[in-house]
């Protein structure tokens, strides 16, 4: 009986549980990540090889991982996923719009020999979720009113390639006078309603492969589920009142504060029913977060796009800045519970693109991506760090002759023709943020590699860049 | 490895095979190339502006698109030529002070100063040749390349006017260092040679109280009876001839080891470098020598990436093969300490202890450099050496100082044995201690920080070597 009560109490001193979000913007390859992440633990008892830095598989510590679902969230679909990678042709998962996750169990050799010696086994309860990296963005709409988000918001679509994408939607917005909406109620509601499905449209012309923009607010209305009675768009300050005419804009003063205040109201109840919840339900709930970046797409993609990405970048890094950063303020505020994330990692994903030499210079782009002011996140809040990565590596390493000296080259085969294996010579990475004139020599190129033949991952593993230490960081303590 | 700062890191794109290395003749022999890629304009960033400002904003281009890399094609004027072109105006002279790296322009396939190959080529055209063109800044990995090619990030490019700073003060700092030099050493070689005169005073002083010992010993015995003075005495020479022949011993087996510090010092380079790909090739060599087991060895092959950093590779090495050797050598070391101590404490004769001392801390040495199959360098063994010497010396003046004390105390039994007992204490933590100096020394790779050496991590795998 009392032995029983002792090995209960040592049992559940040896039980600890983590939640590991992942996230990050659309294409980041979260999927992938997940995937190969739950294939490389599920493997590593018998293989520590895969995972050599995660000092629980390096150190033969691991005895066994078994996966189970998760209460409350979809089943992240790992069989499926996995199935697709190591079908013969591979393919990269499909985008992923909605939350899931899986719960891993991992059970361990304790690394004190006392503890070893007294509680045999420990366990490390790993929820794993998944979720899209657009509903992070939006947790900066808590503390903004409906008045100060549209004017950051207006500001930003008046700019770059957004300017261009916007036109319809601006137009709509300058031609809702003519047609004499706003005056009655239920038409200012109607108004708004096409508003705010031609803004969503808008957002959705941001997001496609070109110019693949990511500073997308409210990110739901581009991954992820609003209902339709939830649209909105921002609108000029102006037409909460009195005011100059912007753009042409001329609605009668009272039909224009009408339609305000319509979708003031909505711009409320997205908050209350959208962010919050997730905020609440989830985000408070986070042990540790690993945010993966895309940095080589957003090179690819131009210097608007790639800054793009560093402002969504820098919002992230400081929802996580609790102490004196603006999630803890606005915790404190309004009254919801303060996150407990402390340790954020950064990782720029598919590091197989490029050759080793770079890996350094790509992860001090991102660390120079996330920061504004360098030093400011060590500061203070989580800790965060910063990883080069590649969940699954599909190019190899050669060397090649070039001008009599030895230079780095990858072997593997592009998206467009994955049975075509052949050797590229990927770009270089700039160390620090470029300028628009470096876009202008083509050293910024890199290619789109295919996914690698996995047949036989089940029994050597799935090939990947630095997966290990990103779990070291997040989960190694 | 690549040197992607130089200028002649070709653009990105899908690599002609085969590629092939004499690159200077230009594609004579080899197979034939697309007479596109010999255009200049290609390698002209003039002439690649507008239609790569288009390509920004979208993906890539198409395959066809795609600059290929301009290979072996261009011959040396042409390189000349290219390199010698004026900037476009548009995007030249774009210094960054904050990287102070001096970059070569895009495009350009000349080789700027890499080398005093390069000079000739440079000097006769400065003004081309601005060296703040592109302000690409190479990764760390790459700089740290550059400089162990000898070309120091920042250095100035062949043929600038302005004699840099540093240089002017690399050309004083002789000078200065020499003379302050010599007045340090007017100052010091006194000291030092009265530190030196002490040192060999005090080591006659031990070696005299040494052979006093011995011979009153022997004199005390031969007075009490010849005979057993006789045998005594013989024996006691029997023991310092063969300890000797066993130092000596020692001595020769431990000089059929390779050297450690060849290899500890690259890789502490390595180390500290943070770079990639140089570190695999050297584990590699010296994989076959260590006598791990296959297993380990095996481990560390599967487990090792074309991906991980130097760093990441050395710290891979460390876990899997040389940890299980480390320990291997604490057990050694336990071992040497406890046997030397055991031995002190018997022995009759001051002198003895010593030579006890030295054979069995000889023995230690030579044991873990046969565990890491290497032997320590010149500069090791001198330590060692010391070490050991005065590990013995102090060894025989606690002796002598202990029987002293025990003699005078009435030589009683209590006290004669709590005085060799402490002496044997003592002894085994200078072996100990000794034995992590010949650890550090004879690994052929630096210690991490994690599992650098100390009398509390040897206490530490003692016990769980008992558990």
């Amino acid at each position: 009986m009392l032995g029983k009560t002792a090995e209960e109490v040592g049992r559940s001193l040896a039980t600890h549980t983590l939640r590991l979000a992942i996230t990050g913007l659309s294409r980041s390859g979260k999927t992938v990540f997940t995937t190969a992440l739950v294939h490389a633990l599920t493997r590593s008892p018998e293989h520590p090889n895969l995972l050599p830095f995660l000092d629980i598989v390096g150190g033969g510590r691991l005895v066994d991982v078994t996966i189970e679902p998760l209460e409350g969230f979809d089943f992240f679909p790992y069989a499926e996923e996995l199935k697709k990678l190591t079908a013969w042709p591979p393919r990269w998962p499909e985008k992923t719009t909605e939350m899931s996750g899986l719960r891993a169990k991992l059970r361990y050799r304790p690394k004190s020999a006392m503890l070893a010696k007294t509680v045999g086994l420990a366990t490390l309860n790993l929820e794993i979720i998944d979720y899209p990296g657009e509903w992070l963005l939006d947790l900066s709409m808590l503390g903004k009113t409906f008045d100060a988000w549209s004017r950051e918001t207006l500001a930003l679509c008046n700019s770059g390639a957004r300017a261009r994408l916007s036109e319809s939607w601006l137009r709509q917005l300058a031609l809702v006078e003519s047609d004499g909406a706003g005056v009655d109620f239920s038409k200012a509601e109607a108004t708004a309603q096409r508003l705010g499905e031609a803004y969503r449209a808008f957002l959705k012309a941001c997001a496609a492969p070109i110019p693949d923009l990511k500073l997308l607010q409210p990110g739901r209305f581009v991954c992820g589920y609003v209902p339709e009675d939830l649209l909105f768009c921002p609108l000029p300050p102006e037409s909460s009142g009195a005011g100059r005419g912007w753009r042409g804009w001329t609605t009668p003063k009272t039909e224009r504060q009408a339609l305000y205040r319509v979708m003031e109201r909505r711009f409320e109840r997205y908050k209350a029913e959208m962010i919050e919840p997730f905020y609440r339900k989830h985000f408070a709930r986070f042990d540790r977060q690993i945010v993966l970046v895309d940095v080589l797409t957003a090179l690819n993609a131009g210097h608007e796009t790639f800054y793009d990405v560093r402002r969504a970048m820098t919002g992230l890094v400081e929802n996580y800045q609790f102490g004196s950063g603006l999630l803890g303020k606005l915790a404190s505020k309004l009254g919801l519970a303060k996150i407990k994330i402390d340790r954020v990692l950064f990782a720029a994903t598919k590091a197989d693109h490029i050759t080793p030499a770079f890996y350094g210079g790509l992860r001090q782009l991102l660390e120079q991506m996330a920061t504004e002011k360098i030093g400011q996140i060590r500061s203070d809040g989580a800790a965060v760090g910063f990883e080069v990565i590649a969940s699954i590596k599909s190019t190899r390493n050669v060397t090649r002759d070039y001008l009599g000296k030895p230079l780095q080259v990858l072997q593997g085969s592009l998206t467009e023709s994955p049975d075509i294996e052949d050797i590229f010579n990927p770009g270089i990475i700039p160390a620090y943020l470029p300028g628009p004139e470096d876009w202008d020599n083509g050293y910024i190129t890199f290619f789109e590699f295919a996914p690698p033949r996995l047949m036989d991952a089940d029994t050597l593993g799935i090939p990947h860049i630095n997966v290990d230490k990103a779990l070291q960081f997040l989960i190694g303590s | 490895m690549t040197d992607p700062d130089s200028p002649n890191h070709p653009k990105p794109g899908r690599v002609t095979l085969p590629l092939w290395s004499d690159s200077t003749e230009g594609p004579k022999e080899g197979p034939r190339l697309d007479p596109a890629k010999l255009d200049p304009a290609r390698l002209d960033p003039a002439s690649r502006v507008a239609p790569r400002a288009e390509d920004a904003a979208t993906m890539p281009p198409p395959l066809s698109d795609r600059p290929s890399i301009p290979l072996t094609a261009v011959t040396a004027e042409e390189r000349m030529a290219v390199g010698s072109k004026p900037a476009p105006p548009g995007h030249a002279s774009q210094n960054r002070p904050k990287t102070g790296q001096h970059l070569p322009k895009p495009g350009s396939i000349t080789r700027h100063g890499h080398g005093p190959d390069a000079a000739p080529e440079a000097a006769p055209k400065p003004a081309t040749q601005k060296p703040t063109q592109r302000p690409f800044t190479p990764a760390p990995a790459a700089q740290a390349q550059q400089a162990a090619q000898g070309d120091a990030p920042g250095r100035p490019r062949p043929g600038r006017v302005a004699l840099p700073r540093w240089q002017a003060d690399a050309e004083e700092e002789p000078r200065k260092s020499a003379a302050g030099a010599a007045s340090d050493d007017a100052a010091a070689i006194p000291r030092s040679r009265r530190g030196r005169r002490f040192w060999r005073a005090l080591f006659a002083f031990i070696l005299a109280l040494l052979v006093y010992d011995v011979v009153d010993r022997v004199t005390m015995i031969w007075e009490h009876s010849p005979y057993f003075g006789a045998l005594f005495g013989f024996l006691l020479a029997m023991v310092f001839v063969t300890a000797i022949a066993a130092v000596m011993g020692e001595i020769r087996q431990l000089r059929k080891l390779r050297l450690a510090e060849v290899h500890h010092a690259r890789f502490a380079e390595l180390l500290i470098g943070g770079g990639q790909g140089k570190a695999l090739p050297l584990t590699v060599r010296i994989l076959p020598g260590l006598p791990t087991s296959e297993a380990a060895k095996e481990r560390f092959a599967v487990t090792v990436h074309d991906t991980h950093s130097d760093r990441d590779v050395i710290e891979l090495f460390n876990r899997t093969v040389m940890h299980p050797l480390d320990r291997q050598a604490y057990s050694i070391i336990s071992r040497a300490a406890r046997d030397s101590a055991i031995g002190v404490a018997v022995s009759p004769v001051a002198a003895l202890d010593t030579v006890i001392a030295l054979w069995r801390s000889l023995k230690m040495v030579r044991e873990i450099a046969q565990v890491y199959g290497f032997r320590p360098g010149l500069p090791g063994t001198l330590l060692i050496a010391r070490r050991i010497l005065v590990g013995a010396a102090l060894t025989a003046t606690t002796d002598i100082i202990g029987n002293l004390w025990a003699e005078h105390l009435g030589g009683r039994v209590a006290g004669f044995l709590s005085a060799k007992l402490g002496e044997g204490v003592f002894t085994a933590i200078r072996v100990a201690r000794l034995g992590l100096t010949t650890m550090e020394m004879c690994r052929p790779l630096p210690f991490l920080k994690e599992d650098e050496p100390s009398l509390n991590r040897l206490r530490k795998e003692i016990i769980s070597g008992l558990l």
